[in-house]
């Protein structure tokens, strides 16, 4: 906590200046955003705002990394690589946590995950050791070498973002995987549900001729 | 003079980064106003109509709006996407060094269109399937354009004209310098830089980069460089670049990741 030798010359109580200060050090939150969040817990019901601190402290000491597919957990394996209906030769490598949440919420995909935890990206210094690529190529060989060929992956789905750093992770990731005899697939990509086509750029239009599929 | 609401340029997107739920701010270096950062906003969203033509390495037309802070991405169109580049590692890796050293090498708001002109040059011929070569070429050009051009005629301490193979590099006089000179503790150099270190320098990487001056690259092409003159004038040029810049440059690390994994 803050202690502030002049006190008296403060602009507010001092623990809510503490607050204030530590709100604003959360990503994307502004001094005005940190002050406004601050009076809203300031006027909040005492209990919510003790469930909120509580959930904070949880977050902190409960939640971890799933060792199977990094993703964020609070049970080690997590509940999707733990659960028995979840098709174990499908794996879905995705760039972030977030990711997982997207996919698991349209409930078309029934396999596993891999979360690389962030992309290939040179020029901000982030290369494939900074990300759970060698954890992916240890998971793959330890599961095509498992004697159960129900445990076997079979497909590689690589989701990352259809970015410049996330193409360049999926191609590497491609070249790292083809090797092993599992099959690599990527997410289609193009034009966006309720996009309009006038609008769309030169790469999206070409990634979405190229994917163009039979209209039955 | 109070500058202008709206503003159209072309540029070349060094690089982004997010903020906010769903903006990014980029660094654009321009034909007109020299290397800037402006804010796109909402291009992280998925029907984003701009975000396509606002990945690293896209040259685009933009309108940009004044705004509080950084100027504000108004409107897009693609002039040229480089699709090629971006099927290719190797490509994309090389791609990002030059964009990196384009960024370090231009100071904000001061035009340079030359720079700018070498980088979309060097994406084109990445884009065409050219490799290391370019690298050292644009390195060599971009220390020129940026007022760093090596001394390769004249010893830099003595100023008498360098003899064949009697010569070594040193980066913290901007220059080559002759064995003599270095044999006698460089007299003549500034105070502090001659006790930096020089580097050897071969006939043939001094040929090479009196070739890199005045010459374009598709003349240049056709240059045969051997494994150990590669290696010789990457090292060379990295150094004087390390020194210039005083720090290590990031993209290179990831083409050598590729290199030593063989997958390159």
């Amino acid at each position: 906590m803050t202690s502030f030798p002049h006190a008296d010359r403060l602009p507010a109580a001092e623990p809510v200046v503490d607050l204030i200060e530590e709100l604003g050090k959360l990503p994307g939150i502004g001094p005005k955003t940190a002050q406004r969040l601050t009076y809203h817990l300031v006027r909040m019901p005492a209990s919510e705002a003790r469930a909120l601190a509580e959930a904070i402290v949880a977050v902190k000491e409960l939640v971890g990394f799933c060792s199977a597919c990094w993703n964020v957990t609070d049970r080690d394996p997590c509940a999707i690589c733990a659960s028995p209906n979840r098709d174990r030769s499908l794996v879905c490598v995705v760039e972030d946590p977030l990711d997982v949440m997207a996919v698991e919420r349209t409930q078309a995909y029934r396999g596993l995950y891999h979360v690389l935890h962030g992309v290939i990206s040179p020029i901000n210094g982030v290369g494939p050791d900074e990300l759970r690529i060698k954890e992916l190529l240890e998971r793959l060989g330890s599961d095509s070498n498992s004697t159960a060929l129900a445990d076997a992956v079979r497909e590689l789905i690589l989701a990352t973002n259809p970015t410049l750093e996330g193409e360049a992770t999926a191609i590497y990731l491609q070249r790292l995987v083809a090797p092993l005899g599992v099959r690599v697939t990527r997410l289609a990509r193009g034009l966006a549900t309720g996009g309009e086509l006038e609008y769309a750029d030169d790469l999206t239009l070409t990634r979405a001729f190229e994917g163009r599929q039979e209209f039955t | 003079m109070s500058t202008p609401r709206f503003t159209n340029t072309e540029c070349l997107v060094l690089k982004q980064s997010p903020i906010g739920e769903a903006d990014r701010v980029l660094t654009l270096l321009t034909d007109t106003h020299g290397k800037l950062r402006a804010v796109a906003r909402g291009i992280r969203r998925p029907k984003s109509r701009m975000a396509g033509s606002l990945e690293p390495l896209m040259y685009s037309r933009l309108m940009l709006a004044r705004g509080r802070a950084m100027p504000v991405v108004a409107g897009v169109e693609t002039i040229r996407s480089f699709s090629k580049l971006r099927t290719s590692l190797e490509a994309t890796a090389r791609a990002l060094i030059c964009a990196e050293l384009a960024d370090a090498f231009s100071p904000e708001e001061q035009a340079n269109p030359s720079v700018l002109a070498l980088l979309l040059e060097a994406l084109e011929w990445f884009d065409a399937g050219e490799g290391d070569r370019v690298l050292r070429y644009f390195e060599f050009q971009l220390l020129q354009r940026s007022g760093y051009m090596p001394e390769l005629q004249h010893c830099v301490t003595c100023r008498t004209a360098v003899v064949p193979d009697q010569h070594a590099f040193s980066p913290a006089l901007g220059g080559v310098v002759c064995l003599a000179c270095v044999g006698a503790g460089m007299p003549g150099a500034p105070a502090g830089r001659g006790e930096a270190p020089v580097l050897a320098l071969s006939v043939n990487g001094l040929k090479v980069l009196r070739y890199f001056h005045g010459h374009t690259y598709g003349e240049v092409r056709s240059l045969q460089l051997k494994p150990p003159l590669a290696r010789e004038l990457e090292s060379l040029l990295g150094s004087y670049i390390l020194y210039l810049l005083e720090r290590k440059q990031k993209a290179p690390a990831f083409l050598e990741a590729l290199r030593r994994t063989g997958t390159a």
